[in-house]
């Protein structure tokens, strides 16, 4: 498995679209999610140029894996879209805290899958550890997630530190909730 | 998008002293073991896991239904209180037991208002749930929710 990080600029464009691909085949297809995809390709308003990527590639450089980060001092989903998980506590607005999202660790060229369906379990904890690292790097103590409420049960699993922000609500069928992580 | 909770008459009662609560920066409600016991909780959803409600039932093995319960203090900001369950049927009788420890936003401390971290007060919060009374409420809820597809009660 090979990691790659970086912004938009900084990967390959052949990287970044295989990305964006990968995140539609998870995202959409496999999800169902009401998410806008073009050709396949699916972006929103928060893959901007400062947005940070954790990619991971097997070695026939098939993504495998990917995670977004993106700085709470700029617009993020939990802090547009979903603020109301937040128990009424302001949306972070901190250097210190970076969000996590469209994490997913599927390998479409492998069988081994996870009830929560976008998640292989061997896949999961590798990229999981490199995305708080990569956070850590760019100078986050803690990152903040939009979740699935089974996600908890894998993040023990592993072993990471993550706790609520808030109640779980219910959105298009699922309940999700807002999940701390500390990048310790 | 739509959001929604769903709230069944039934409750934990306890008394709900009033009591100030306040969200830490961490994102922790930080509150004394005996303030954290004496809360009301409201049951707020539960659910199958998704793969035990996408499946076809007929034939299911009891012991595979598992799920998820989702439970909410009535105070402000809200304590919430979620953990994972199974039926169990072992020796011919049907009980539903929690799965793993609870999943919550509350950090318990001391007299001192020093954390007793994350650990201590997950276990703080396991002998929280096995006094309350959930299991009745969390099963007329999923009969209710999927009585179309699961038979809860087949051992």
């Amino acid at each position: 498995m090979r990691v790659l990080f970086g912004t938009q600029d900084e990967l390959t464009p052949e990287n970044y679209v295989k990305l964006l691909n990968y995140r539609h085949q998870v995202f959409v297809e496999r999800l169902g999610w009401e998410l806008k995809s073009i050709n396949g390709l699916e972006l929103d308003q928060f893959d901007r140029p400062d947005t940070v990527y954790v990619i991971t590639r097997d070695d026939a450089e098939n993504v495998t894996g990917c995670g977004r980060l993106l700085p709470t001092t700029q617009p993020y989903l939990l802090g547009d879209v979903f603020p109301q998980l937040l128990n009424g506590l302001p949306p972070p607005s901190d250097p210190g805290v970076w969000e996590l999202s469209r994490f997913a660790a599927v390998d479409f060229n492998a069988h081994a899958t996870t009830a929560l369906g976008q998640f292989s379990s061997p896949l999961t904890a590798e990229l999981l550890k490199h995305s708080i690292r990569c956070a850590a790097d760019l100078g986050a103590k803690r990152l903040i997630t939009v979740s699935p409420i089974g996600i908890e049960r894998l993040l023990r699993r592993l072993g990471v530190h993550a706790h609520r922000a808030g109640p779980p609500m219910v959105v298009n069928g699922h309940p999700i909730f807002a999940c701390w992580i500390e990048c310790e | 998008m739509d959001y929604y909770f769903t709230r069944p008459a039934q409750s934990d009662s306890k008394e709900c002293p009033e009591m100030h609560l306040s969200i830490s920066a961490d994102g922790y409600i930080r509150l004394a073991a005996e303030s954290i016991r004496s809360i009301a909780y409201d049951h707020l959803l539960s659910g199958l896991d998704e793969e035990v409600a996408n499946s076809k039932l007929e034939g299911a093995v009891s012991a595979e239904i598992s799920g998820y319960t989702e439970w909410v203090s009535l105070t402000t900001p809200a304590i919430t209180l979620g953990w994972d369950w199974f039926l169990d049927c072992r020796g011919g009788a049907q009980n539903i037991l929690r799965a793993g420890k609870p999943s919550s936003n509350v950090m318990a401390v001391d007299q001192n208002d020093q954390d007793f971290g994350y650990d201590v007060t997950l276990d703080l919060l396991c002998s929280l749930v096995d006094t309350m009374d959930w299991r009745p409420v969390v099963i007329e809820f999923i009969r209710q929710r999927y009585s179309a597809t699961v038979n809860i009660d087949s051992c």
